[in-house]
């Protein structure tokens, strides 16, 4: 049996979208990388034979001298597994070049590269706008072979730089489509013969990469049986609390505290929604330090809106009443905006300072 | 809009009780405790309901709970635009939730009045209508008490405070100014602004590092095969150094080679004639050792100078000739004759001759004593008595037994010993045969005779040799070791002679053989000298020789192990070099500090980049605040100004038409500001309604009131329910303002409750 993992969009040298700390986002660039190097020992110890990367190595086509001597000397210290590394979109000449290790083997444009294990085959190439269209009509795979085809790009209906048309690759004794550039492990049926699989990264970045990340591990006898293994050091959760009903920002981060069960280790987004009678100007702020020793790292949206009972004020012939209709009837402002302009007038109105 | 008629079920004191409104004015008289009020607020209550009851607190509901405890409730019919409706009510003794309401539109159900009846048909929530078209006896004896003005400010206000709207725009105000100063670059905007053009300028920063950074890894990458090359040419250097040293090793060992090689040619040059042979310095040493051997021979041929003496001495006394051996025994034999008679003469007896001759030295068996045997016994003995006295320590019994046999044989070989010694003869023992006397006479004389003739011939004898004793036997035994003696020395005179003879002649071979070889190889030194000479050159040659090769070995396998080809002309100097090398690695050093310190600065570009997104986003936001200030601000001005423009102006005009009609004393000359205050111009100064009467401050506030109703309600004015409010004007004032609700009764229905018949209209 030949064990092979399927990886891609490892992302070194990313920036973190998740808007950390300075020191928390070092952290996680050095989590990004020794996730990956958990990753290779994992690789060593299950035996595997090959490392798929498919895509994305890097987070820039001009990737710092650190991170590509980081990634070659992580290579080389396991001499025994092939890294087959298909560059993405993300990656450019630089990243492969200098004096790559032996064992990182590459595949070109120009035409489909193969790696041979046994039966085995690994193809692959990388999509440009020239080879976009006419790839999938050189594509000729024996079918005596268990094939395994490497792309990074966007699956879809239409062929194009940057995509893949799904449609066009199958029957063509493809028995695993190993796919990067989607942050997220998807899997589907290519064909009768084949699957399709998106690995996901190996680390969520940011709040719009939530979900279990790690890598697909591809286990080879008489057919493809592959498993997706979680991976990641950290999980990134996005929830959304809807504190309509609460009375002040202390139920608030009470309710927030309720929905929020991640582990000390999870990077978490709350998503506030509801009506709130109360102000809410600064009530993520206060709701994240409140909530601060939850997880690793939270972040909180306050998408609440200002409830204001318009009917209220109908018929409320005060200043008030005439403000508040006022505010309602003019056209030049959304409802957020009237919302925000009446209770900024309303609590000035009643004495409290405006923020 | 008009009220038709009222039945209450069960209202505070009223139980069952029905009443018919006019149109125009209805008037209530009644004395105090009548029950004007429960009226009044029995119609409020019907389009407006009551407030909850909650704890002890007195509020309408508890206060009109009926006194029977009956049905608490009843309804109102109205007619408005035409329609006739009527509106049912039964409350609950605490909850609004629980009370029962029912409106029905021309006798049939609707639900077009909504939950508030009143809100629906007037457009005001209770409290306004309170302050409007509900005026009760309270509320105009407070208005009497606190000013009718601050009633209707409150009623447009809707909060406490005088200068409530000032405050507001001041609050906004000072946080639209929070946000951004009018003048000058104060607030968070500009603040937040600098910050952005602080992180923008970071971002330049950082992005031309970034740019640089290509250049810096093109820079490290030329100096890092710049480097490697250099460390090829000092590798190639040192090994020149390296191969230069090693050929001056191989060059000292050769060095060593040749000065043997010199040192074996200095050597050979010492024999022109060649390194003498291995045959000839054996030769020479075989000729040497035999000539000592020849030469110790010829020194030990020569006799002593004892033997030689000896011989003389002999030689002299033999120089007559020697004895035969014949003579000599013919002697012995004689002496033997000559011992005999002497005996038989002296014994003068018949002498049966018959000698026996005894042991005699040289003439006789002797047998000799030999102690060698016990000698050996005794040692034995002593041993086995030693050995019995060692073993008595390991065992007593076999010890004594040795002992005892050791003890025994020493004893007895002690004796046999002594026997052996006694039993050995020590001279010779003659033994003789008695004669008879005659004979013995005859044969004395012969006896005699021939003894004497024996001396004489054996004197003669030992004469020859000048032996002159008279002891013959004596002189025998002398002369016969003498002649013994003479024989040996001359025997071996002449074998040393001939030895010497044959000797010498070998030891001139040798010395001719020895001369031969050394000026074979042109030495003249001794001999011996020569030999030990070629024997050490020659062995200094083998040494010499096997040392060159060994040399030469040494040379040549150092050559092949370190691979010695070609010298190499042209060695680099490794210093100049290596100073060369340190100097781009110190660089490269340097440049890759560099650029890590560059990529460190770098890693924070995507992180400036979000500081100041999240700037540019909180600018937005700051600057949306502000906006939505700024708008609210704008809004509040608005509101302010439409209130006014509403409301003050047209109830300005009326209020001053209606005061006309009433107190002219009020003036035309007022000012009424958005807060519908009304100031009265006294004297060029505008004053508050404070200086007013009682009464005219109760006819300033029904005129207002009448005014704000009139603007209220152009479309359909409600009823106006008055609840004794004129208590407080004289006469003539009664009359002006019975007057004037005459006149609006026209159009308006007046629900009016008093307690004085002075009061009525």
């Amino acid at each position: 049996m030949i064990k092979i993992i399927h990886c891609a969009d490892i992302h070194l040298g990313s920036k973190l979208e998740a808007k950390l700390p300075h020191e928390k986002t070092l952290e996680r660039r050095k989590e990004v990388r020794a996730t990956f190097s958990r990753m290779l020992e994992y690789a060593a110890k299950e035996g595997v034979r090959a490392v798929i990367i498919a895509g994305d190595a890097f987070d820039s086509d001009r990737p710092l001298k650190k991170d590509k001597e980081f990634f070659y000397d992580a290579v080389k210290a396991y001499p025994q597994i092939d890294f087959l590394y298909l560059r993405g979109n993300h990656d450019g000449d630089e990243t492969s070049g200098g004096n790559p290790p032996e064992n990182l083997k590459l595949f070109g444009a120009d035409k489909w590269t193969s790696y041979f294990y046994g039966n085995v085959t690994v193809s692959a190439l990388e999509i440009t706008a020239c080879n976009a269209i006419s790839m999938y009509s050189t594509l000729s795979l024996n079918p005596d072979c268990i094939n395994i085809i490497a792309l990074h790009g966007q699956t879809g209906e239409k062929a194009g730089a940057g995509k893949i048309k799904l449609s066009s690759l199958r029957n063509k004794n493809i028995d695993y489509l190993a796919l990067g550039h989607i942050h997220s492990y998807s899997e589907g049926k290519l064909d009768e013969r084949g699957r399709w699989a998106y690995s996901g990264c190996l680390e969520g970045r940011g709040f719009d990469e939530t979900g279990e990340k790690g890598f697909v591990l591809l286990e080879i006898e008489d057919g493809v049986k592959s498993t997706f293994v979680p991976f990641a050091y950290r999980n990134i959760a996005e929830i959304t609390v809807d504190i309509t009903d609460t009375a002040n920002d202390f139920e608030a981060f009470c309710r927030i505290r309720e929905a929020a069960l991640c582990s000390e280790k999870d990077l978490l987004r709350v998503n506030l929604k509801g009506e709130i009678s109360y102000d809410n100007e600064t009530l993520a702020a206060d709701a994240e330090k409140f909530l601060i020793n939850r997880c690793y790292f939270i972040s909180v949206k306050n998408n609440t809106v200002r409830k204001i009972n318009a009917e209220d004020y109908e018929h409320d012939l005060s200043l008030k009443g005439e403000f508040i209709r006022g505010v309602i009837a003019n056209e030049e402002y959304n409802d957020d905006e009237k919302r925000r302009i009446i209770s900024a007038g309303l609590k000035a109105l009643s004495g409290g300072e405006v923020e | 809009m008009k009220l038709l008629s009222l039945h209450i079920e069960n209202f505070g004191k009223f139980q069952n009780f029905d009443f018919n409104f006019n149109d125009g004015i209805t008037c209530v008289f009644g004395e105090n405790g009548f029950g004007k009020t429960t009226v009044a607020a029995f119609i409020k209550s019907i389009f407006y309901g009551l407030p909850d009851q909650r704890g002890d607190k007195f509020n309408e509901r508890k206060r009109y709970y009926p006194f029977n405890c009956g049905k608490f409730g009843g309804y109102v019919r109205f007619e408005k635009d035409g329609e006739e409706y009527r509106v049912e009510r039964v409350f609950d003794k605490k909850s609004s939730a629980r009370d029962e309401m029912k409106a029905y539109r021309n006798g049939a159900p609707t639900d077009e009045l909504g939950a508030v009846p009143g809100v629906t048909l007037f457009g005001l929530d209770e409290n306004s209508f309170i302050r409007t078209i509900f005026i009760n006896s309270d509320d105009v004896e407070v208005s009497a008490a606190s000013g009718i003005s601050a009633k209707l400010n409150n009623y447009l206000d809707g909060t406490d405070g005088e200068n409530n709207f000032e405050t507001a725009l001041n609050k906004l105000d000072k946080a639209r100014k929070n946000y951004k100063a009018d003048r000058g670059g104060g607030g968070k905007i500009s603040e937040q602004n600098y910050k952005i053009t602080a992180l923008r300028s970071e971002l330049e920063n950082l992005q031309s590092v970034y740019d640089g950074l290509p250049a810096q890894y093109a820079a490290f990458k030329r100096l890092s095969d710049e480097t490697a090359l250099l460390e090829e040419r000092a590798e190639r250097a040192r090994a020149s150094a390296l191969s230069a040293q090693q050929w001056d090793v191989y060059d000292g060992f050769c060095a060593d080679a040749d000065a043997e090689a010199a040192k074996l040619k200095n050597l050979e040059g010492k024999y022109p004639s060649g390194i003498p042979s291995e045959e000839d310095t054996e030769t020479l040493g075989e000729l040497l050792q035999k000539k000592s051997e020849y030469e110790n021979r010829l020194k030990s041929a020569v006799m002593s100078e004892e033997s030689c003496a000896r011989l003389t001495c002999l030689r002299d006394k033999f120089s007559i000739g020697a004895p035969s051996l014949e003579e000599i025994e013919q002697a012995g034999e004689n002496i033997k004759k000559l011992v005999a008679l002497e005996a038989e003469i002296q014994a003068g007896a018949r002498i049966k001759e018959k000698t026996v001759l005894a042991e005699n030295a040289g003439l006789t068996d002797v047998k000799a004593f030999k102690p060698l045997p016990f000698i050996i016994t005794a040692v034995v003995a002593f041993l086995t008595v030693a050995g019995g006295i060692a073993s008595v320590f390991f065992n007593i019994v076999a010890g004594i037994s040795l002992i005892s046999v050791g003890a025994v044989t020493l004893i007895g070989d002690g004796f046999l010993y002594l026997l052996k010694k006694i039993e050995k003869p020590q001279n010779p023992v003659y033994t003789a045969e008695l004669i008879s006397d005659a004979e013995s006479e005859a044969l004395t004389a012969n006896k005699v005779s021939e003894r004497d003739k024996l001396s004489f011939e054996l004197k003669a004898f030992f004469d020859r040799f000048g032996i002159s004793e008279t002891d013959f036997h004596e002189s025998y035994l002398n002369l016969k070791d003498d002649l013994r003696k003479y024989s040996e020395l001359c025997a071996e005179e002449e074998k040393r002679n001939k030895e010497e003879k044959e000797v010498s002649a070998n030891l001139n071979a040798c010395i001719e053989g020895v001369k031969e070889i050394c000026e074979k190889y042109g030495v003249l030194n001794e001999p011996y000298l020569v030999y030990r000479t070629f024997e050490r050159d020659r062995e200094e040659r083998e040494r010499l020789i096997k040392s060159l090769a060994a040399l030469k070995e040494r040379a040549e396998k150092y050559r092949e192990e370190k691979k010695l080809t070609v010298r190499e002309e042209f060695c680099e100097d490794l210093k100049e070099i290596a100073e060369e090398l340190k100097a781009k690695r110190e660089a490269l050093i340097s440049l890759n500090r560099q650029i890590f310190t560059d990529e460190a600065e770098v890693e924070k570009l995507s992180e400036k980049q979000t500081a100041l997104n999240d700037a540019l986003e909180y600018l937005k936001i700051l600057k949306d605040r502000h906006r939505i200030i700024e708008a609210a601000e704008r809004e509040l001005e608005n509101a302010e100004q439409k209130l006014k423009d509403r409301y003050v102006a047209p109830v300005k005009d009326k209020f001053l038409e209606y005061a006309a009609q009433t107190e002219e004393s009020l003036g035309k000359d007022i000012s009424m500001d958005k807060s519908f205050r009304v100031r009265f111009d006294r004297r060029g100064e505008l004053r508050e309604d404070g200086h007013l009467s009682a009464g005219q401050r109760s006819v300033y506030a029904l005129c207002l009131r009448f005014a704000l109703t009139d603007k209220m309600f152009e479309k359909e004015s409600p009823f106006i329910i008055m609840d004794d409010p004129f208590v407080n004007l004289d006469d003539e004032h009664m009359k002006k303002v019975a007057k004037l609700i005459k006149q609006l009764s026209q159009d308006k229905q007046f629900i009016y409750f008093y307690c004085h018949e002075s009061r009525k209209i």
